[in-house]
């Protein structure tokens, strides 16, 4: 099978194994960018839907985000009867913690056990519930008074409390907020694979939908509200009419969604998150896919003659072609393989960079295991040989398309002239595609416009690298020749007289420093303001959350407002400020609504800070009524001027709140409004809080005043941390994120380090004779081995130069373009100075240390050989 | 069998525009052996690629069998080189990455012959050139003299109607030159396979029963050999 591949591609890859195991180790880390960002995108948006809707089984649901839905929505739903519809079925979610087993997080589920006796098999048994009862007869117990709480919990839960000797009628506590119940263990829950619930199976807790209200403390008009309404439709039923009838029932208190547009709307808040993800792997991938290309296009210009001699014997064009394209696709198989788990690995090391946050912050964190499915396999080994395959296509072609003469003859191919216009317009197409791309970004769905618009300007400049190479190469260098010795300037002659082959490599090495460069110079354009920011904020003596600070800002671990009393009254506190952080549904997405003790805050700030941001003191206003301070990337973003008002769906219908005053604020990238903290609790029925700051007085000795606010934590099961430690957090999440991005480009660098590994042993090959001629005149080895280092740190050197012409403009965009579109946050550039000398030095000194491999190649030269190689 | 009818082949070089040949009408019949000779740099080998539809001329016309190679398509032009033409080169170009066997066998496997039949056939041809013993051997473990053997398999593993040598003895000492003109000269057969060889040895030309010489791109004279002597026929 394949007689002419075995004998000729396979026997020339093992000969040049170096060149082959290069340009298979740059497809290894162009598809494990890409395995990582798949499985990263998988479990952002698992997670995502989990959290969103969880146990999604119904054909509707009536949602109204954080606030909940009222339970009158739900009396108003069955009393209206609407044709079509076979159930109602309300539903609560809660995070919350079990004391018993170290206060690991686990969920409840409440559903309508009681329709159950009436109607059969709640949710038509999709749930996929096998609950199997145990003997506890406290926990149906309601006579003479109601005594039993029943609830159901996971196999898994349930082993782990017979492990510390907890038995079946032992009361199970459960707690939310501060506050912990006890509950009674009525049924196991063992639930299959397939089941809509089995994210959740290993920390599922079930009881009933009306006790579960009643335990999330949300009291509404009808009744304690629930997270959700599902509809059951008839089979056959026209759900546009019966979606249409419900809203007319909920009319402006919740919204009638069907699980479709739920998903579309999560995938829309993702979906910034997952574009950025997906255009850094494209990134690697790309440039991985022009250093294979490098090699391709060395590779049949060295078998020119090979080939020559085989249309001589009669091979036809594609015959040739298909040698070259089938030698391509192995290598892109091959590369895939070591690729596929080296992305998992990375989306591991990722995802544990944000353990903390990412479990506080979604309701079910086992959603963030990356898991490899069969499915990515493939995609990742199939888009290793289509990279393969793309990059190996031109030079394939060209291979063919040499007339069989010139190439015996060896004379210069004259077929190069229609690919060579081909690249040029397509490098014109591409820049000038982007610029248009973005100028009419405005209207493309955001950020669509101004990423890919932008990317693709990216990869024109990229592609057009050689050219510029070209260019840059006669212009300076010149003067290195003029300046330097001969080594030196044997070198500078060879980049000039090559740029195709160099060209690639140096702007492979320029994508790397332009990456990095953008990442150190966002970092410090947004670090420097936020750290400010964070100063001048951040000022309360002592912070207390229910879990840690990663939970504090996602209402995932909210707290008694009672507390805060206690904490008021302990000697030495002045103020005492509550925090509940709300996610407000708003134009297709979220924005952050704040609650807060605006007063408190305001007098608490003003003591410490001596010029503090004018718009603190309208914090004094806040208590006036429906009123808000907004953010000033809200206003940005969304248009909004002071004076307008903002409408917020809350738990009774919509919430309309004037705009008093705009201040700075980076909590939140699609905006944060400021809401007196009282107000939103009769607003909308929340009074927990999420997170305290605590202010001493000034005169109070501040150790003994921690420890006093501390043991009342203690006593509450509640965590404090001091003011620097909360500061070095937040920095600490910044610094992380960047961490990512850097081990992203990280991977980029590498897969150019690479080319340049390949590149130069290619012009080793090249300059043979060359080399050869000059140990014959008597050039020493040392002088050789400069030759090649020389080339090599020159390459490195014009790298890093057009890398940070290229990333200055790529930070402009971002910040400008791009952060303010998305954001409305504006940044002032800053150029990373001391972080571009070290990007520029590891550049070079990479690039130098790359080409050690060939230059020892170079100084082991037969020379006899050498000069007699044609 | 093989024909170029007032044929022309210009190419740049650069800046440089070259008339390698210039209007040249030639014959080569079945089973004939025609040396073409000339200095460097006069079209001959040119004139070679030519009639072995390596190449394609300027002008004029290049015949076949009496198919117009010209309107052929490549593939058919391929077809052409892999089982009717085989050719023979000064540098011997042999594939490096292969084994003598594998070399001679080339063309039988780009004709999609299976692996196993065609390295047969590979090492038949090898033992008719008697260099059998070396078939598992590489280009570079081979002598010159070996290594344009492996060629010469490898140009009549087919079974051609035509072997085109440009130079074949270029690069070798003249002891193994005379062995290889001597196996050269086995290979015509009367009616059936011709020989042309490209050379500016006289020694080698000598072989030939017709010596066509070669000036600047057009024949200058042609020398045949009648009743044992050689005939001077004057240049058109």
């Amino acid at each position: 099978m394949f007689p002419l591949q075995r004998s000729l591609t396979a026997r020339y890859l093992l000969q040049k194994w170096e060149r082959s195991l290069l340009v298979a180790i740059s497809i290894a880390l162009g598809i494990a960018t890409l395995v990582s960002t798949r499985l990263l995108n998988q479990c952002v948006e698992a997670a995502a839907y989990d959290t969103t809707i969880p146990a999604d089984v119904a054909d509707l649901y009536v949602q109204n985000g954080e606030a909940g839905v009222d339970w009158k929505v739900l009396d108003d739903l069955r009393a209206a009867s609407i044709p079509g519809i076979r159930r109602v079925e309300p539903f609560v979610q809660l995070r919350v913690a079990l004391p018993e087993l170290d206060q690991r997080p686990a969920v409840i589920f409440g559903i309508d056990v009681e329709g159950r006796a009436d109607q059969g098999t709640p949710d038509d048994g999709k749930l996929q519930l096998n609950l199997t009862p145990v003997d506890n007869p406290v926990a149906f117990l309601v006579w003479p008074v109601q005594v039993g709480r029943p609830v159901a919990i996971s196999r898994r839960l349930y082993d782990e409390r017979r492990a510390r000797g907890k038995g079946d009628t032992d009361p199970i506590a459960i707690r939310y907020t501060n506050v912990t119940e006890t509950f009674h263990l009525a049924y196991i829950i063992d639930v299959p694979k397939d089941s809509p619930v089995a994210p959740f199976a290993e920390n599922l807790l079930i009881m009933d939908v009306a006790q579960a209200a009643t335990f999330s403390r949300r009291p509404g008009v009808g009744g304690d509200r629930v997270t959700r309404i599902g509809l059951y439709v008839e089979p056959g039923a026209d759900i546009g009419a019966v979606h249409e009838r419900a809203q007319a029932v909920v009319g402006s208190r919740a919204q009638v969604r069907t699980p479709e547009a739920i998903r579309k709307s999560t995938s829309a808040v993702v979906g910034a998150v997952k574009l950025v993800l997906n255009l850094c792997s494209l990134g690697a991938l790309i440039v991985g896919l022009f250093l294979v290309y490098n090699a391709l296009a060395v590779t049949v210009a060295e078998r020119r003659h090979d080939i020559g001699v085989m249309r001589s014997l009669g091979a036809t064009r594609t015959q040739i072609a298909h040698l070259f394209t089938a030698e391509a696709m192995f290598l892109g198989a091959l590369g895939s393989l070591p690729g596929i788990p080296l992305g998992l690995w990375l989306s591991g090391l990722a995802i544990n960079q944000f353990g903390d946050e990412l479990k506080s912050s979604f309701l079910n964190s086992e959603s963030f295991r990356p898991h490899l499915s069969l499915e990515t396999g493939l995609i990742a080994v199939l888009a290793g040989m289509a990279t393969a395959l793309l990059a190996a296509l031109v030079p394939a072609l060209q291979a063919a398309s040499d007339e069989p003469a010139d190439a015996v003859r060896r004379a210069p191919s004259t077929t190069g002239g229609t690919l060579r216009r081909i690249y040029r317009v397509a490098c014109v197409l591409l820049v000038a595609g982007g610029f248009a791309t973005v100028l009419l970004r405005r209207q493309l769905p955001s950020p669509t416009g101004s990423l890919i618009g932008g990317s693709l300007v990216l990869i024109g400049m990229f592609l057009a690298m050689p050219i510029f190479v070209g260019l840059f190469s006669r212009l300076f260098l010149p003067l290195c020749r003029w300046s330097m010795g001969v080594e030196a300037r044997l070198a500078a002659d060879n980049l000039v007289r090559s740029p195709a082959r160099t060209g690639l490599v140096i702007g492979a090495l320029a994508a790397g420093v332009s990456l990095m460069f953008l990442t150190a110079g966002v970092g410090k354009s947004n670090e420097v303001p936020i750290r400010n920011w964070l100063e001048e904020v951040i000022q309360a003596d002592a912070f207390v959350f229910r879990d840690n600070p990663a939970a504090a800002n996602s209402s995932m671990a909210p707290m008694e407002p009672g507390v805060r009393d206690q904490f008021l009254a302990v000697p030495g506190v002045e103020h005492v400020v509550g925090l509940k952080f709300f996610r407000a549904e708003w134009r297709g997405t979220f924005i952050l609504l704040v609650a807060i003790d605006g007063p408190d805050y305001r007098q608490g700030v003003r003591a410490r800070v001596p010029n503090p941001n004018p718009t603190l003191d309208l914090m004094e206003r806040l208590p006036e009524g429906p009123v808000t301070i907004v953010s000033d990337n809200f206003a940005a973003k969304w248009g909004v001027q002071e004076g307008d008002i903002v409408t917020i769906q809350g738990p009774r219908g919509p919430v309309n709140l004037t705009v008093i005053g705009i201040g700075r604020d980076y909590s939140w990238n699609q905006g944060t409004i400021f809401v007196e903290r009282t107000i939103f609790a009769e607003l909308f029925g929340e009074n927990v809080v999420d997170g305290i700051h605590v202010f001493f007085r000034k005169d109070a000795d501040f150790n003994t005043t921690y420890e006093r606010v501390r043991q009342v934590a203690d006593r509450e099961q509640l965590v404090v941390q001091n003011r620097e430690s909360v500061q070095i957090y937040l920095v600490s999440v910044i610094d992380r994120l960047f961490r990512v991005a850097y081990l992203q480009q990280f991977i980029v660098a590498v897969v150019a380090a690479l080319g340049v590994v390949t590149s130069l042993l290619i012009s080793v090959l090249q300059r043979r004779r060359e080399l050869g001629l000059l140990r014959a005149v008597g050039a020493t080895q040392p002088q050789v081995l400069k030759s090649v280092l020389a080339e090599a740190m020159f390459m490195g050197l014009i790298g890093t130069i057009l890398g940070f012409a290229q990333g200055l403009f790529m930070e402009w965009y971002f910040l400008h373009i791009v952060m303010r579109e998305e954001t409305g946050f504006v940044f002032d550039l800053l150029v990373p100075w001391k972080e571009a000398l070290g990007i520029g030095l590891i550049c070079v000194l990479t690039a130098t240390a790359a080409g050690l491999i060939p230059a020892f190649h170079a100084v082991r030269l037969n020379i006899p050989e050498a000069i007699a190689y044609e | 069998m093989m024909e170029l009818a007032d044929v022309t082949k210009i190419y740049q070089q650069g800046s440089r525009t070259v008339h390698a040949v210039r209007g040249v009408s030639l014959t080569v019949t079945a089973g004939e052996f025609v040396s073409i000779m000339g200095p460097s740099g006069s079209g001959k080998s040119t004139l070679l690629h030519l009639l072995g539809a390596l190449d394609t001329p300027t002008s004029g016309t290049v015949y076949f069998q009496g198919a117009n190679v010209q309107k052929m398509s490549d593939r058919q032009r391929s077809l052409l080189r892999r089982t009717r033409v085989g050719f023979v080169f000064q540098f011997f170009n042999l594939i490096p990455t292969l084994r003598a066997d594998e070399n001679v066998a080339l063309p039988l496997l780009l004709g999609g012959s299976r692996r196993s039949t065609a390295l047969t056939q590979g090492r038949a041809a090898l033992d008719r050139v008697g260099i059998g013993h070396r078939a598992d051997h590489f280009p570079e473990e081979m002598s010159g003299g070996e290594m344009q053997r492996v060629a010469i398999a490898r140009a009549l593993v087919g079974g051609p109607e035509a072997i085109l040598c440009d130079e074949p003895t270029g690069n070798l000492d003249s002891k193994t030159s005379g062995e290889i003109l001597d196996l050269l000269r086995g290979l015509p057969e009367p009616g059936k396979r011709s020989l042309v060889v490209v050379t500016h040895d006289r020694r080698a030309a000598d072989y030939g029963d017709r010596i066509i010489h070669i000036q600047d791109g057009l024949v200058a004279s042609e020398e045949v050999v009648r009743n044992g002597t050689r005939e001077m026929i004057s240049a058109r």
